[in-house]
């Protein structure tokens, strides 16, 4: 819970008091999930329901990868702790929890006005991504399943490339291991797809989801340009080729010469934003893009 | 949609203590409070009894609450409000569940919408937004 968020202050201050809860045990099996505390604190927002009902949690994993989401909260829920039930994309906020007013504890009841509150001020806006893939983090939770019975170990087979399974037999943390070394070229395609590493983008280096790999790649093609010129040796015809494929697969640009990309670069800089969510590629946020109730580091 | 995503559903209740006494919003014998200069539109199953306990709560803290029917959402109905909720009554029936039908909203929305429960599932889907269910 990001308890310094405005829904919690304004315009009703919503009571830091919280109750302890045993930790679900399904929390376990979800990356992080073991390192948890045995007890979580909670701030209770309704008792036991009249009516039978249900909540919901949408997809913690890459849910803040764009900047027009805020995970203000999880939920107790039966996927994992990082789940998402009080969240935010653009002029859209799930509020999780089902219990009519009536029965939401009075702290539930000021956080809801608050939010209605807070949302307010994002009228006109539209996400900026759409969910057409999964955080990188997943492929850790699907890690996991290796080993347990055979449909799950079959299910993590269908998930990873056999390079990255090699050798790593029935043992999770083997995969984790593997995963935790390429995960900065890591790639999921589309949401039902396999996992792979980007080996273009590991062999130039920076991470798929550095802006210093598109910079490597455009200072490659600038790097041509100057050889022509007399000044410098040009990159091998390799290394090209891998920049003008990373270029292509993580900008959704078709731009040409290294000066039509330096500018490209340079002219969204400073509004550019990776995401996995969104399909493992870069997006540049529009100028006027309200900002975020708080800064993500 | 099939019953499937729907058992998998995640639970997002946190048991707890019943409503606190006369400390926040919502309380029958709290002083009046100052109303939030905000129209706020309901959209629910209409003359429900969720409906009206939604109104009711909204009336005492917004200067302007409407409800409309959800599945009649649009631009229209929601054009002098500044924020919409979308929310229904309880999809399990007495030997049965029946998911809500879903808003008619798409991306080309941009009225601040607060989605909860069994109809922010159901509108969730389609839309590829982040917010929808596990």
């Amino acid at each position: 819970m990001v308890a310094e968020h405005p829904v919690f202050h304004r315009p009703f201050e919503v009571s830091t008091a919280r109750e302890k809860v045993a930790t679900p045990s399904n929390y376990r099996s979800w990356p992080g999930g073991e390192d948890l505390p045995d007890e979580l604190d909670v701030l209770p927002i309704h008792g036991e329901l009249q009516h039978r009902d249900y909540g919901l949690v949408a997809d913690g994993f890459g849910f803040e990868d764009s900047p027009d989401c805020e995970r203000i909260s999880g939920g107790i829920n039966s996927k994992g702790p990082d789940s998402v039930a009080l969240g935010r994309q653009a002029n859209w906020f799930l509020w999780g929890f089902c219990a009519p007013p009536d029965e939401m504890t009075g702290e539930a009841r000021k956080l809801f006005v608050n939010v209605c509150c807070y949302m307010a001020r994002f009228d006109g806006q539209r996400p900026l991504v759409t969910k057409v893939s999964r955080g990188r983090d997943w492929a850790w939770l699907y890690a996991g399943y290796l080993g347990r019975e055979a449909r799950l170990t079959e299910f993590v087979h269908k998930k990873f490339p056999a390079a990255l399974l090699e050798g790593v037999g029935d043992d999770p943390a083997k995969l984790k291991r593997r995963l935790a070394e390429v995960r900065p070229w890591l790639r999921l395609e589309g949401d039902g797809g396999m996992f792979s590493v980007d080996e273009d983008a590991r062999a130039l280096g920076p991470a798929n989801d550095d802006v210093a790999l598109l910079d490597r790649c455009v200072a490659l093609l600038e790097a041509v340009a100057r050889a022509r010129d007399g000044a410098g040796a040009a990159p091998s015809a390799e290394d090209l080729a891998r920049a003008r494929r990373v270029l292509a697969r993580y900008t959704a640009q078709e731009l040409d010469s290294a000066a039509e990309w330096r500018r490209w670069l340079e002219d969204n800089r400073e509004r550019m934003f990776f995401s996995d969510v969104g399909g493992y590629r870069w997006f540049v946020a529009p100028k006027d893009l309200p900002r975020r109730a708080l800064s993500r580091g | 949609m099939s019953m499937l995503p729907l058992l998998a559903l995640s639970i997002a209740v946190q048991a707890g203590s019943g409503p606190a006494p006369q400390t926040g919003p919502g309380t029958e014998a709290r002083p009046a409070v100052e109303k939030q200069p905000l129209r706020v539109l309901y959209a629910g199953d209409d003359g429900s009894e969720r409906t009206e306990a939604w109104k009711r709560f909204l009336g005492r803290y917004f200067a302007g609450v409407g409800t409309v029917a959800r599945t009649g959402l649009n631009a229209a109905a929601a054009k002098d409000f500044d924020v919409v909720i979308v929310d229904a009554e309880s999809p399990y029936k007495a030997n049965d569940i029946e998911i809500p039908k879903r808003a008619p909203l798409d991306l080309t929305w941009t009225r601040p919408t607060i989605l909860m429960g069994a109809a922010g599932g159901s509108t969730l889907g389609g839309l590829k937004l982040k917010l929808d269910w596990l």
